[in-house]
């Protein structure tokens, strides 16, 4: 019998989802009926979405077999292989060592591996040693002197430096001073701060910890939206487990230093993202931004001197602080250090949340770790920084990340989402698809946000429905300019993005609808047109039994025929029939 | 000090001020619609962008200054960013400037408001509105084509409000309206032609008070209303009339006096400082046709002249007419009147007629017969007479320029109609040509070249305007034309551009539908009694009544009432047009809301909500209510109640601050007028006379009548103070005195009322309580002291009550609380503030908190207070803020918080600001305080008095011990109301009492005087610290002021020596206030019977 460390399940809400509850249940089930001595361990999410539900068997000597898109019946050939030294075969056999081994791990350093539930093992993986370290061996203002030398800067969106920020507001003389972890995470498609809380807790709390103690701060704020209820679970626990260590309370480790913080649960208003529209939902007030300045770092939560930053923020710190400024700084560009969380997805083969080193190109991402685009089919871009975030074309992957360079392009590093996109997808949906989100997500405060995403969506959805002009389209790029101008917050200032990057780079596809009625990659419905080829067809109808409008009935020989005018374009007939007889066309002299 | 520049304009600033505040302080218009002075930058609307110099365009609401900072508020930079904010808005905006009746109206009357107007029965007022913008309103009441009426929305649910009737009725008004001339400009104007062109013309340039004369070639004024439209439509009366009034606003008019003939252009050039050309469309076109020479081819205009200036002629047995316009009908009618057959000949079908159909149908009814799709050719005539006429059958062809079928000939299709006599009507012409040689441009077509919007010609100093310029059209055209000429003639004589100002923006709604306008009760148009055709056909009477009163009323109910009442005060419109921006330029959804009206006195409009906040914000950060938020995300983000209750059912006090705050026409007050009109109003400096805070306000008439109360700019008032008097409209007013003959009242004469009241009340000589109100005037007191005094009987008394409390230590000004708060103040609250005056006294003392005071509430909850006391611990308290005993320990026992106590003792020394509402306070609380004022030397006190002048009363020696009497004299007291005054009725014979409104006590009255409203009649009060405030009085249904009624009581007493005016009256009365020692500042009182209405009348309207 092969030594055995442990059975990991990844239970973070993906993998829920994906069914783990069950498998892990069927596996602890297996190793009792097996009466064998082998932990089975809850641990986050390491990242292989496209795995899911992952169990890992982990060798005595560390190494780990992967079983990917496990069931509940795999439960005992998994156990079975723990036993004999088995590897994972046939479905079960995941491809993981391009995924994790070109990336570079940090924030997630503990997810996937440990339990997120026990504080002792946090502790065994060198957990609050950053916070040792910083109580006892270092004033507050060398813990800001460390955090400049790293050169973190803010993982949230912004790219503000995190240094920086510590500083201003600990040179504050107000009392008292806040700490807020901004854990609430909106953009769609976007999960880095939910697995970070919910595989690895503990170091979201020492990272707040230090940071307020270097600030000066004695009360905190985890504001993290109520839509991770799992989070907030594992969080609560974490808390709780911290307080009775001693972590958390008074005269925190024995020394001078007492920090409380609170879970404020969010009500998934996207704009309480924004710092300033975050600390009026805290004080119970409509989460609306205001003017900047003051700043937070002057005047944030009740007036007082406030610095909030990301989860993923504060998941480096305890790192920083074990490891120094330099081990960080010795990742990553010449402006931005260190490694970014992404969740990758879209139409690329592995997808799921990774971890690289700054600097890293985007074509690196996408065909080294992401495996290159489904279905072997062609890139066409890569959307970047959420919903107000642009897209990158594929000419220009080669374009590392890096907070500037990514500007250049019209994009954001934001928080972290990155869609790869394929030739199979219609830049102008994208681009509506996005503003649709913004313009329902805006608090509707300042004018240009409030109705100037409105109307340029609609815009937008009558180009997609064919009813847009060439004036139309400029009379919103321009609207857009001054939208991205005249915004409030940083919500309107960057809503235009999805538009103006896919305008300057894909004008030809905004083009094509408006000028031939097409749109070039079957995306958008009205510009779709359905028709039986008379000769493939096999008159088998079953298109026709399929069709939900009624749209397709007999033809005037032996075949079917599609009524143009009932079809919905609902793509059906072209699913089910065997021969390839329906045909897609787009354009305006197709018809 | 921080310096900055301006628009080029250095100017000072100090830290943390904004652009737009030091803008403002300096006289600088920067446009901005979420910032309010009293509020903190909101940064929302983008309107207020500026440009400044190396950062480009920034908001000037929330950009602190900096030194050296360049800013411009005009540049293109800014002026783009401003216009696209307001572009965005509009693109969201669902609301109508004005009503679509008004827009489609060419002479741009204001439908509305007359409609509105006569709909509440104010039918001078519509009448005076009419008269703004057009001179002859029974006329254009009879014959105008009515755009209005085609625009009216109404249409939508049904059929039109009957706009032309309702002014027909109102220019047929008994008492014709005379217009008021400005001052005489010295300028004189020539006006050629007295049609609706020139007459309206000479009337809008009297009325800005140039000289004018009008001369006509006619030997009547009125042009084609005289000499074109027959009696029976428009009867020469009713014209005369109107040309009557413009005669008495000293209009001159020179009859047949003919242009080019009698007089040249050019002496009227030399001898007036400017001409008007409304000549009119005289003329007529030949047909060109074999026959038309014939004597009995006439003209219909010719006809129709003949038949206006009286003629009857003696008309053949046949009568053809060729036409299809309203002339053919009126020439075809007339000749019906005068026995005729007739028979009306036009080329097209009926469908194309361009007469109004109601005119066809008359004619048809009429006996009138039509021959369609008929064209002559020939008119046929024997040696003696004509015979007929050879005509063309016709059939329509495809369209021609006019957008109607041509009419083409059906080839062998001739025939012979039979016809004694023709009259032509196939359109008339400008018969100008004479005007060619003196330099007036014309064009091709022989009509007068003049620019639209001005009337100006060719020639500098000569304007021209209606069928002259545009060929024939309809009247209310020509009215436009004369108003615009007459605005640009008054700039040109007074040495200014004669160019018409950027017309005002004005928003429409689109594509409205049965819906959007609530599903409006189905109304049918009110109908008015018809003559039947036969009795139409024995004479040339008008054959329709007009309106009744009450059929106006109800037809001017059926108004939607479109237009925004918001109209005359709307910053998005104002910016809007100065911005030169457009309502389409960002075209999308609109959210179409319907008026809420739920609330009983504030109308909401979210359609017209422009997401500024102020509203919200006023609510919260001002009044500290916080009742309404916005709700919901992105273009859905809305003001409401949250789950869209009412607002009153809110944490709403119904101050209407919000209202104040809007700047635009999403809220709005109602006004006491059943149907709401928007309307220019005059506005009156006031005071609030329901309890001792003596607010500011603002009355809001029309001609004098009181309409509605808002606070002044800047200010807050409470639910009774603004709403309390709009509350009590429907409640059963008094109007007529009324004296009890037996065992009931009867109406009397006022005479009769007083001479009766003064007979009872001097048998009771010696023997006779009068009972006042904290309310009543200086001016009243005085009087009825006079009255008291009279009759032997002691001093006045306020409204019965325990004897209340005396204070003799001399208070602050309430107004001045800002002032005296000053960031090192302490203020002590004593008492829990009561009823509706709560929310303006926490108004101020949450500004004063703002401001850095320091606020203990004692007694009551003020909310943001630094401590709360129990009235209990006032003694002590007051004893630890003596300057000798500040011990922070006793302060904590009292229930001071450390943090506040810290706070105490910070700026050394505070200053003391005691404020006591009376009435909430007993009397050995308030004796604490005085004793604690009057030793503690710097301490200062504001002692609000129980009503809003009981210190002027008391000076006046009001008492407040009712004593034992034989009768009782009430001015405005209910003492029968209250119980302890029903306990000392027994024995009292004789009650007299004067009264707004029905109470117990008039109902037990033997003699009962009607009253104004406070508000409505003049005088004097005395605030907190015997500072003067004059009630200016307003119109009102009760003939006299409430001190003439006392006057003439005193008179009838038998008192010869008062004065009888005002001022006379008033100094006697401020006399005798000065003279008084200042010491009381308290009246007792319970509150004063009509504030007690107003409260309960509130309370049935869900206002707490």
């Amino acid at each position: 019998m092969k030594a055995v460390r442990e059975i990991r399940v990844g239970l973070a809400t993906c993998g829920i989802a994906a069914g783990a509850q069950a498998v892990y249940d069927a596996v602890v089930r297996e190793v009792a009926a097996a009466e064998l001595p082998i932990p089975v361990k809850r641990v986050g999410c390491v990242g292989m979405c496209y795995g899911e539900p992952l169990v890992e068997v982990v060798a005595a000597d560390g190494s780990v077999n992967r079983y990917g898109h496990a069931q509940p019946g795999d439960a005992a050939g998994i156990v079975g292989d723990a036993v004999a030294g088995g590897a994972p075969a046939g479905d079960l056999a995941v491809d993981s060592d391009d995924f994790l081994g070109r990336q570079v791990r940090i924030v997630l350093e503990n997810c996937g591996c440990i339990d997120p539930e026990s504080l002792e093992e946090y502790r065994s993986c060198d957990g609050y040693r950053g916070l040792e370290r910083a109580l006892r061996e270092m004033t507050p203002g060398e813990v800001v002197a460390e955090m400049v030398a790293s050169g973190l800067r803010g993982r949230g969106g912004a790219g503000f430096p995190t240094g920086t920020k510590w500083s201003l507001t600990a040179k504050e003389k107000a009392s008292p001073k806040y700490m807020i972890c901004n854990a609430d995470e909106g953009d769609p498609g976007a999960f880095m701060d939910r697995s970070v809380l919910e595989g690895d807790p503990h170091r979201v709390l020492e990272g707040m910890l230090i940071a307020a103690y270097a600030i000066g701060a004695s009360l905190g704020y985890v504001y993290v939206r109520a839509e991770y209820p799992l989070a907030i679970a594992r969080l609560k626990r974490a808390i709780a487990d911290a307080r009775s260590a001693g972590l958390l309370g008074e005269r925190i480790l024995g020394s001078d230093f007492s920090f409380d913080l609170k879970i404020k649960e969010g009500a998934g208003a996207f704009v309480c993202g924004e710092e300033t529209a975050l600390i009026a939902s805290i004080e119970g007030k409509r989460g609306m931004p205001r003017r900047r300045p003051p700043y937070p770092s002057t005047s944030g939560l009740h007036g007082k001197p406030t610095c909030i930053n990301n989860v993923e923020t504060l998941a480096n710190i305890p790192w920083i602080l074990r490891r120094g400024a330099a081990a960080f700084a010795a990742y990553g560009t010449e402006t931005s250090k260190g490694t970014k969380v992404f969740a990758l997805a879209g139409k690329v083969k592995r997808s799921g949340l990774i971890e690289v080193p700054m600097g890293m190109t985007i074509r690196d991402i996408v065909f080294g770790i992401g495996g290159g685009i489904q279905n072997d089919g062609e890139l066409k871009a890569v959307q970047m920084g959420g919903p107000s975030g642009g897209c990158i074309p594929a000419s220009l992957a080669d374009t590392p990340v890096d907070y500037e360079a990514l500007k250049a392009t019209g994009a954001i590093v934001g928080s972290g989402g990155m869609i790869v996109l394929d030739q199979e997808t219609c830049m102008v949906d994208v681009a509506r698809f996005f503003l649709d989100f913004t313009q329902k997500e805006s608090c509707g405060k300042c004018t240009f946000c409030r109705v100037g995403t409105k109307r340029m969506l609609e815009v937008l959805e009558r180009i997609c429905a064919g009813h847009g002009t060439t004036a139309d389209l400029d009379r919103m790029l321009d609207l857009g300019r001054k939208v991205k101008a005249n915004s409030l917050c940083a919500l309107g200032q960057t809503a235009p993005n999805p538009i103006l990057t896919t305008a300057a780079y894909f004008r030809d596809e905004y083009a094509a609808h408006i000028d031939e009625g097409a749109c070039p990659a079957k995306v958008c419905k009205a510009l779709l047109h359905f028709r039986i080829d008379a000769e493939a067809c096999r008159n088998c109808k079953l298109c026709t039994r399929q069709c939900p409008a009624s749209a397709i009935s007999d033809g005037d020989g032996p075949y079917q025929r599609i009524d143009p005018v009932a079809c919905v374009r609902c793509g059906r007939c072209k699913q089910v029939c065997p021969f390839g007889a329906v045909e897609v066309t787009t354009g305006r002299a197709t018809t | 000090m921080i310096h900055v520049t301006i628009d080029g304009r250095r100017l000072t600033g100090r830290p943390g001020e904004t652009i737009l505040d030091v803008a403002r302080r300096s006289g600088i218009t920067i446009p901005a619609l979420c910032a309010e002075e009293r509020l903190e930058p909101f940064d929302a609307c983008g309107v207020c962008s500026v440009e400044v110099e190396g950062r480009g365009v920034v908001r000037a609401c929330s950009t602190p200054i900096a030194d050296g900072m360049a800013v411009q508020t005009g540049s293109p930079a800014a002026r783009e960013v401003r216009k696209a904010a307001l572009e965005l808005l509009l693109s969201n905006h669902w609301g109508d400037c004005v009503g679509p009746c008004q827009e489609a109206c060419p002479a741009h009357t204001d439908c509305q408001a007359y409609v509105s107007l006569a709909a509440n029965g104010r039918f001078e007022d519509g009448l005076r509105i009419l008269y703004e913008s057009l001179p002859l309103p029974a006329s254009f009441g009879r014959i105008c084509p009515a755009p209005c009426e085609d625009a009216c929305r109404r249409e939508v649910a049904e059929e039109p409000v009957q706009i032309r009737e309702i002014k027909r009725f109102l220019g047929d008004l008994p008492t014709p309206y005379v217009p008021s001339v400005a001052a005489p400009t010295g300028k004189r104007v020539a006006v050629v032609g007295g049609g609706p062109a020139g007459l309206s013309a000479a009337y809008f340039l009297r009325r800005r008070g140039h000289e004018v004369v009008v001369i006509d070639a006619m030997p009547l004024m009125g042009g084609m209303l005289r000499y074109g439209i027959p009696e029976y439509r428009l009867p020469a009366a009713v014209i005369d009339r109107e040309v009557a009034v413009l005669e008495a606003m000293g209009i001159v008019f020179r009859h047949g006096v003919r242009l080019g003939k009698d007089v040249s252009l050019e002496e009227l050039e030399a001898e007036f400082d400017a001409v008007f050309l409304g000549l009119g469309a005289w003329g007529t076109h030949p047909m060109g046709l074999p026959g038309e020479d014939h004597p009995a081819v006439t003209q219909g205009t010719d006809f129709l002249r003949q038949v206006n200036e009286g003629a009857r002629p003696r008309l053949p047995k046949k009568v053809v007419v060729v036409g299809g316009g309203n002339t053919a009908m009126d020439a075809a009618r007339c000749a019906r009147r005068l026995g005729a057959d007739v028979t009306v000949v036009y080329r097209r079908s009926r469908d194309e007629m361009p007469a109004l159909p109601h005119e066809v149908e008359e004619a048809v009814d009429e006996g009138v017969q039509f021959r369609f799709l008929t064209q002559p050719v020939e008119f046929l005539a024997d040696d003696r007479s004509l015979t007929g006429i050879r005509c063309l059958e016709m059939q329509l062809g495809p369209p021609d320029d006019s957008g109607r079928r041509r009419p083409v000939p059906v080839a062998g299709s001739e025939f012979d109609l039979e016809a004694g006599a023709v009259l032509l009507a196939v359109g008339q012409s400008v018969d100008a040509a004479f005007l060619r040689s003196t330099g007036v441009e014309l064009t091709k077509a022989g009509t007068v070249v003049a620019e639209p919007t001005t009337g100006r010609t060719s020639k500098p100093n000569v304007f021209a305007g209606g069928d002259a310029v545009t060929g024939p059209s309809i009247a209310v055209e020509a009215v436009g034309a004369g108003h615009r000429a007459a605005e640009a003639i008054d700039r040109y004589v007074r040495g200014g551009d004669p160019a018409a100002p950027r017309a005002s923006y004005v928003h429409v709604k689109s594509d409205v539908t049965r819906e959007d306008l609530g599903n409006p009760v189905v109304a049918p148009r009110v109908r008015t009694s018809e003559r039947t055709p036969a009795e139409r056909l024995r004479d040339f009477g008008e054959y329709e009544a007009g309106f009744t009163a009450e059929q106006a009323m109800a037809a001017g109910q059926r108004c939607l009432e479109c237009g925004c009442l918001a109209f005359h005060d709307c910053a998005l419109r104002e910016y809007a047009t100065e911005a030169d921006a457009s309502q389409d330029a960002f075209v999308g959804d609109v959210a179409r809301e319907r008026c809420d009206e739920r609330h009983p006195f504030i109308l909401r409009e979210a359609g017209k909500c422009v997401s500024c906040g102020r509203c919200v914000r006023v609510c919260r950060e001002l009044c500290g209510v916080s009742a309404i938020d916005f709700v919901g995300r992105g273009i859905e983000a809305d003001v409401q109640v949250p789950f869209n209750r009412a607002w009153q059912d809110s944490d709403c006090v119904s101050c209407g601050a919000c209202v104040d705050a809007c700047p635009t026409g999403a809220l709005s007050d109602r006004t006491v007028l059943e149907k709401q009109v928007p309307l220019v109003v005059e506005r009156t400096a006031s005071v609030c006379s329901l309890c001792g805070l003596g607010c500011d306000l603002e009355l809001l008439s029309i001609d004098g009548a009181y309409l509605g109360t808002v606070a002044p700019e800047g200010g807050v008032l409470c639910a009774r103070g603004r709403y309390g008097w709009h509350a009590l409209r429907e409640a059963q007013r008094i109007t007529t005195p009324r004296v009890r003959r037996g065992s009931r009242l009867v109406d009397a004469s006022w005479d009769d009322a007083f001479n009766v009241a003064a007979e009872r009340l001097a048998a009771a000589k010696g023997s006779v309580a009068v009972i006042g109100t904290g309310l009543l005037t200086c001016e009243e007191g005085w009087v009825a002291k006079r009255i008291a005094d009279l009759l032997a009987s002691g001093s006045p008394v306020f409204d019965v009550r325990s004897d209340g409390p005396r204070v003799d230590v001399p208070s602050e000004r309430l107004a001045d609380l800002s002032a005296l708060a000053t960031p090192r103040a302490l203020i002590v609250v004593v008492g829990p503030r009561s009823g509706h005056e709560k929310v303006v006294l926490d108004v101020m003392l949450r500004r004063a908190m703002q401001g850095g005071a320091l606020l203990y509430s004692v007694g009551g909850k003020v909310p943001g207070a630094h401590a709360e006391i129990p009235l209990e611990a006032l003694p002590a308290l007051l004893e630890e803020l003596r300057p000798e005993a500040r011990t922070a320990a006793r302060l904590k026992a009292l229930g001071v918080p450390p943090d506040a106590v810290k706070l105490l003792r910070k700026p050394r020394n505070r200053a003391q600001l005691l404020v006591v509402e009376e009435r909430t306070v007993a009397e050995s609380a308030l004796d604490h305080v005085v004793r604690f004022v009057a030793d503690a030397g710097e301490a200062r006190l504001i002692a609000v008095p129980a009503s809003s002048n009981a210190v002027g009363l008391r000076r006046l020696g009001f008492g407040e011990a009712l004593p034992a009497a034989k009768a009782w004299l009430c001015i405005g007291a209910d003492p029968v109301g209250t119980q302890a005054g029903r306990q000392r009725l027994l024995g009292v014979e004789t009650l007299v009492a004067a009264s707004p409104i029905a109470t117990a006590t008039t109902e037990r009255a033997d003699v009962v005087l009607p009253m104004r409203w406070p508000f409505e009649t003049r005088g004097r009060v005395l605030g907190a610290a015997g500072e003067t405030s004059l009630v200016p009085g307003a119109q009102s249904a009760i003939e006299f002021e409430t001190w003439q009624i006392l006057a003439h009581l005193s008179r009838a007493l038998g008192n010869g020596s008062l004065p009888s005016d005002f001022e006379a009256v008033s100094q006697a009365a401020m006399n005798a206030v000065r003279a008084a020692r200042p010491t009381a500042v308290s009246a007792g009182g319970t509150a004063a019977a009509l504030a007690a209405a107003i409260d309960r009348r509130l309370a049935e309207n869900g206002i707490r």
